[in-house]
Parts: structure tokens; sequence; C-alpha cells
């Protein structure tokens, strides 16, 4: 997170937010074994491969989580292993010109839903707004964030302070992030499906360049 | 429905809680002690006092910070857990802003109220713990609350579970054995408002659970809070008893 | 200091019964058998035993009243009822109703006698810890310069500001304005008041020491100890020390001719840092001064002059049996409760 996304953002100094950030997506994603850890492993105990997947926000108007979670989620979806064959002790990583690479292996998509709690109107209901501007998260007295995957089954809750809140209102945003993130994760499936299409198409194109540069 | 847990309590049976008010008597202006089953919490308050750094100056409340300390030998595993590990970060920020929203910060201008608390022993809801000492801390320190907050955890049984409709019961306090197998999630409450101040669940359940096990949980906060209560009007009697001699 | 752990409390089991759940609402029973209270009376202030109000504790609904210290107005019933903030003892003035905690920082209130610490030097004044939510200043045109009260307030003495106090040092001083936000500024302008040395500086609660006309004490003490001031300061850090006739004297004669050329040499002395020789005696009469009153308070007993008196004697008889003592534990409550018995026999 650097000054670029919002001034508000120091270099090196790693604020509560970045903490946040991090465990919320580290709960939603790795606790709630969204990837499957084993399919990962290269030799039983002994090798395995390493992801990471690094984030830049290159500008901040506010729900920096869900965002966040929308685009890692759609990273490892869209990500390709290259295929690796294990004879005895000998390891072979096939190039992705030789060996179609595949999919990592995706039990479900946690998706992040953040509301903000903005106080009580007159009637005393709580006012909550869901994916809340900068603005607007300035102004929140409150906020949670509930990780729900398409099957309703919520991976994550958090609610650290702020505004208490009736439970019947906490279970009403549970189940409208549901509902919404089916259809974030209908986008996030369309997303995905075009860009196999420009893909499969611009792979033969890219092999074909690697393929000419070879020759030169 | 019948059936008792690993541990022989029933789903809707609390753990022993034992609190204690004043437990160190220099350098804290509150402390408390709170054990629930063997998950050991010790918590002192420091404050309104002058903030440590410039940082912290707030000019029209007070600055809340939390201090989490894991001791090594709290767990079953020795681990040594340092300030920037990514747990006790999560605690303290958890904890900072819980009581951010329920201190009366407004009241005490360009002044710090810091929360140490030291993990002695874990055996599950090392969260509802740890906010249920700070509670009782700051009331000992004399810092206005609006008024108690009370954590408590509910799990979720997977073993009796049958394709009838019929959910299995939520647990009530689970311990660390139950909390490493099924699903659970801390709860905390702002007195007997049953308003939700924190909510924090890591683990993926079915969203039809989720709302039988906040319930659970907060019926369960409310009892918490009924006893936090009764020993601080026994501290406070005692207190007033020796004064009043 | 150890942490206390009294022993646990009885189990508390779940009753078999239970309501079928419904939406929101799960029934918990709990037995209720032995010590821990379980019974949820509707909770109004005035009918609970001891008089104690805990934080969320609805104090009053009826609107004649106004709302104190440590108490806050109810959001939900749109400001109508008086809601504690503090666990504590209800006060009422007049129509306005407010809450005392059992324990608090102190709050500087003018013409307290306090006794602080310096924490830093800056130009031109010192700021002091007194134990209160933000530290005190001294400026340096509150303090009493060398060579008489009456002297002009130099240049000079702006740069040697760290040869009248320095971080660290002790001192008793007076609260003599508050600003708006509780910000106190101290004076020692009175010979009364200066740095302290001599002796030792202990702490206890605020609360805990009792408002008097004097927070200066001399004691004379037994086993040749010889006279001991003891200075209770309001913000309830306390020093001890051994008794020093010039600065008294002066004080309490006022009047006498030589007042004068006595300040001039007590102002020598005022800042000195350096500890008079201390005989042995008299360090232990000292020390024990030390553990009755760290007894009483954590006995719960306001601590004011009378009590130390009373407190004293009472070690004094548990010394003379042979008992060694700390200050602390049975024998500090054998102590605390004689010295009570005491006060109540006068």
């Amino acid at each position: 997170m650097g000054p670029m996304a919002s001034p508000s953002f120091e270099v090196g100094r790693p604020t509560d937010l970045d903490h946040t950030l991090s465990r919320l997506l580290e709960k939603s994603i790795r606790r709630s074994t969204a990837l499957d850890l084993e399919s990962l492993c290269i030799v039983t105990a002994q090798r395995v491969w390493s992801l990471r997947a690094d984030l830049h926000f290159l500008s901040h108007d506010g729900n920096l989580i869900d965002t966040a979670c929308i685009a890692t989620i759609t990273a490892l979806a869209h990500f390709r292993l290259p295929v690796i064959t294990v004879s005895g002790e000998d390891i072979t990583i096939h190039p992705v010109t030789e060996r179609v690479p595949v999919p990592l292996s995706l039990l479900h998509w946690p998706i992040c839903v953040t509301f903000s709690f903005l106080g009580e109107d007159d009637d005393g209901e709580m006012v909550c707004v869901v994916d809340a501007t900068a603005q607007e998260e300035a102004l929140r007295e409150g906020d949670m964030t509930v990780t729900v995957n398409k099957n309703g089954e919520v991976c994550q809750i958090s609610k650290s302070g702020g505004v208490p809140v009736e439970a019947e209102t906490l279970m009403k945003c549970a189940r409208m992030a549901a509902e919404k993130v089916k259809g974030i994760d209908k986008l996030i499936a369309a997303a995905l499906r075009d860009d196999e299409v420009v893909r499969n198409k611009g792979n033969l194109d890219w092999l074909k360049e690697g393929k000419s540069e070879n020759e030169r | 429905m019948e059936g008792l847990r690993n541990d022989g309590r029933r789903w809707n049976e609390l753990r022993r809680i034992h609190c204690q008010l004043s437990t160190s008597s220099t350098n804290a202006d509150g402390s408390s002690y709170i054990e629930q089953g063997f998950t050991k919490v010790l918590c002192n308050v420091t404050g309104p006092a002058e903030p440590s750094s410039r940082q912290k100056v707030k000019q029209d409340s007070a600055t809340v910070t939390c201090e989490v300390y894991f001791a090594a030998f709290s767990g079953t595993d020795r681990i040594k857990r340092g300030r920037n590990d990514k747990k006790v970060q999560e605690l303290q920020t958890a904890i900072q802003k819980t009581f951010s929203s329920v201190i009366l910060t407004h009241l005490f201008s360009r002044s710090e109220i810091t929360i140490s608390i030291h993990i002695l022993s874990q055996d599950g809801g090392t969260l509802a713990a740890c906010i249920n000492a700070a509670t009782l801390a700051l009331i000992d320190a004399g810092i206005p609350l609006k008024d108690y907050v009370c954590a408590c955890t509910a799990g979720q049984s997977t073993s009796i579970f049958d394709n009838e409709g019929s959910s299995p019961d939520p647990w009530l306090d689970v311990n660390y054995l139950e909390e490493s197998d099924i699903p659970s999630l801390t709860v905390a409450t702002v007195g007997d408002s049953e308003k939700i101040v924190a909510l924090s669940m890591e683990n993926k359940v079915r969203i039809e659970r989720l709302e039988a096990m906040i319930a659970v949980g907060i019926s369960g906060c409310a009892k918490v809070r009924g006893i936090m209560d009764s020993e601080v009007r026994r501290h406070g009697k005692e207190k007033l008893e020796a004064q009043g001699e | 200091m150890p942490i206390q752990i009294i022993s646990p409390a009885p189990f508390v089991t779940a009753a078999d019964d239970y309501d079928e759940e419904h939406e929101g609402g799960v029934r918990l029973d709990f037995d209720n058998d032995g010590d821990v209270l379980m019974d949820e009376a509707p909770r109004r202030a005035g009918g609970q035993a001891g008089g104690i109000v805990t934080p969320g504790e609805v104090v009053t609904d009826d609107p004649q009243w106004m709302r104190g210290h440590g108490t806050y107005l109810s959001p939900a019933t749109s400001g109508q009822s008086i809601i504690s903030s503090l666990a504590g003892t209800i006060s009422k003035t007049n129509k306005l109703l407010s809450i005392r905690a059992l324990k608090f920082r102190y709050i500087p209130e003018i013409g307290d006698l306090v006794v602080g610490r310096i924490l830093e030097v800056q130009t031109k004044r010192w700021r002091v810890d007194i134990a209160a939510p933000h530290s005190a200043t001294l400026l340096l045109s509150s303090i009493n310069l060398p060579g008489g009260i009456l002297r002009k307030r130099t240049s000079t003495d702006e740069l040697q500001i760290r040869t009248f106090f320095s971080e660290g040092d002790l001192l008793v001083a007076e609260v003599q304005t508050l600003s708006n936000d509780g910000l106190a500024s101290l004076h020692t302008r009175s010979l009364k008041y200066g740095k302290l040395r001599n002796g030792v500086f202990m702490t206890i609660d605020a609360g805990m020491v009792r408002r008097m006309k004097s927070h200066v004490l001399t004691l004379p003490t037994s086993n040749g100890g010889g006279d001991v001031d003891i200075y209770l300061g309001v913000n309830g850090y306390i020093y001890i020390a051994k008794h020093t006739t010039p600065l008294t004297e002066s004080t309490t004669e006022g009047k006498s001719v030589s007042i004068t050329r006595l300040e001039e040499e007590a102002s020598e002395a005022i800042y000195s840092n350096v500890n008079e020789e201390i005989s042995p005696e008299t360090r232990g009469e000292i020390a024990r001064i030390a553990c009755v009153i760290a007894a009483l308070a954590k006995g719960g007993v306001k601590v004011d002059e009378e009590m130390v008196e009373l407190g004293y004697e009472a070690a004094l008889e548990e010394f003379l049996q042979g008992v060694e003592w700390g200050g602390d534990g049975e024998a500090g409550k054998r102590v605390v409760a004689a010295a009570l018995a005491k006060r109540r026999l006068s």
C-alpha cells in the first residue's frame, strides 16, 4: 500500500489497515481451505510449490478489503501451474510451451463483503452500506466483513469494535452478503471465461512468437 | 439432543469462570485476572495518562492502546510470539477497536489508556477471555464505560448431524479441542442490550447455522456478564466495608 | 507484588431443562449452587446490597435529576434515564447525581498538596508527574529561588534550571491553577514546599489519602528514630523523610527576627541533592511508617494523620512481640485491625 493509492498511506509504515487486510485475506482464503494445498505438493514431505500473491493498490476509494479479496481470488482462479512429472528422484518442470499448464484446484471462491454501519436512523434502525467509498468509510461508525462463497457457506466473519449492532441486523447483513456473492461470483466466472477465449487464441500467438525467437 | 461433550459438559454449559479485580497493586490503575476453564488471562490497565508518543495525542478524546503478550508456555506447543506476530497484532487491533467504542473516551482528551494483556494459558476462547479481562480491569481502574463488554464463544457441532433438517446443537464456550475441531465464533456484546460490538469467526459454516450460533453466543455473554457483575459488586462491597470502618 | 489468586469458585453446572430453541432465543438455565450469584434482579440502583452501581446500570429514570460525573444519558430512551458508567457509589448533591468510582486516577484541584517527580526539564518550566491523567507544569517563576523569596528571576536562572530541579527529582508542591481541560500548574512558593530528600518515596491509590487540613505530618518515633516527616500527597504519592529543622522552624515561627538569614541559609540547602547522614534507627522507623501506610491502603482504610499514628503504634506493639514484618500479609492485616480497634476506643 503506497502513497499512490491514497496520500494518507506512507511508505514503509504498515498501518492498522495493512494488518487487518492481510489477516482477513489469510483467514478468508487460507483458513477456509479454498485452495487445495495438497495439490501443490510435488514430492510428499519434500518438495512443494510456493504461491505468493502480491497486491498493489493503485487507487483508494474505499472498500479495499472486498476489492483485494476479489482480485486475489480471480488471480488464483486465473493462474496456471506448470505441469511436472516425477520419475524417481528426477523432477521435470515442463515449460508452458511443451505442455499446457493446469489451473490450481480451488475448492470454492470465498468472497468478502464489507458492510459499513453509519449509525442509527430516526427509527433506531441501523443504516448499513455495502461497498462504501472512501468518504463513507471516513464517516462510518463501525464495519463488518463477512466472507461467503456462492454455496452459502460463511468462511469468516469479523467485526471488531465499532458501534454495537443488533444480532438481527448482522444476520440480515450475512444473508445479504450471501446474495451479493452469487452476483460477484458470476462476474468473476464471466471475466475468466472471456479471458479463456482470448487466452486460448493469444496463447497460440505467443507460442509462435516464442518459436520465431528461437529460430533467430 | 442428549449427550455430553468431550469434557463432560452439555451443549449450553459454560466452563467455570473465575474472575478477580485489583490483582496487582502496583504500577497499574486497574488490573484483573480471569479464568475461563483453563484459559487464563491477566490484564493491567494504565491510564488515563500522558500519551507515550506524540502520534497518540488526540485533541478531543483519549487514545486506547492495547498490548497483548502470549506467554511462550501458554499453548500446547511452546511458541514464542513476538510483537509483530500476526495473531498478536490481530488480537490487539480487535480489542483496541472494541474498547475504543465503549470507553467514554471524550472525557479524557489528549491522554492515553493502555490495556496490557498477558495470556498465561490458552484453552479456547482466548479473544473472549481477553475482552472479559479488559472489561474488568477497566472497571477496576475507574474508567467510564458505557456498559460491560462481555464475550463468549459458540461452536457448531457436526457430530449429531442428520438429514431431517433439524440442525445439530450449537455448543457454548468451546475449549481448545473443540475449537480446533469444529467451526466456532467469538461474539462480544455491550451490556444486556444484545447488541454485538465484536464478532469474529474463522471457519467455514453454513449461513443457516450462523444464527443459532450467534444466539447461543449472545445468551452466553449475558451469563458471563452476570458472573462478572457479581464479582465487581462483591469486590466493591468488600472495599466499601473496609473504608466504612 | 505477587498476584493474588483466591481459591476457585464452585463449579457452575447447567440444568437439564431447556426450551426448544426458537429464533434468537436460547434459554440457558444454570444452577446456583454456591457462591456464584445468579439472581437476575431488576437492575435498579438503591435496592442493591452494598449500594454499589456498576457500568450500564440505570441509576434513575426520574427526569428531575441532573447528570453528574460517572454517568451518561441513555440514548435509547432519548436521554430520559441516567446510566452509570463506573463501578462505585452514588453521591447526590442537591439535584446532581454522580457516581464516585471505587478507585480512580487523581484529579487535581486547586490547593492540593501533591508530591511529584520531575519528568522533563523545558525552558523556563518543568513537567511533573503527579499521577494525574496529564503531567503538571511547574514554572520557573513559581519556585523559590535561592537567595531569598523576593529575588528577581534572571536569565542566569533560566540557564541554570537544572540546578534547581532535574529529571527524576522529587518535590512537594501545591496545585496553583487549573486550566480549562484539567491541566495543573504547581508552585513551591513556600518553605513548606520544595525538593524532597533524606527519605523514601512510595505510592498508594489516590483515593486512599483523606483530604485534611495539613498533609505534612511530623511523627515522633520511638527506638531512637527521632522525628520523621510524612508528606501525604493528595495524589497518592507519599514521601517519608527524616525531620529537617530549619525549614519547618522558619515557616512555623514565621516572624522570627532572623528569618531572612535563616531563609538564605535554608535556600542554599533547598536544592541540594545530597542526602544527610541518616542513622539506622531513623531508617528503620521510616521503613516501618512506610509499611504501615502500605498496609492501611491495602486494607482499604483511608490514610490520614490519625490512622498513621494509630497504625504506627500498633506496628510498634507488633514489633515488640518479636514479629518480623514487611507491611504485607497477615501481620499487615493485624496491624490495620489493631489500628482500627484503637480508633474505635478513642
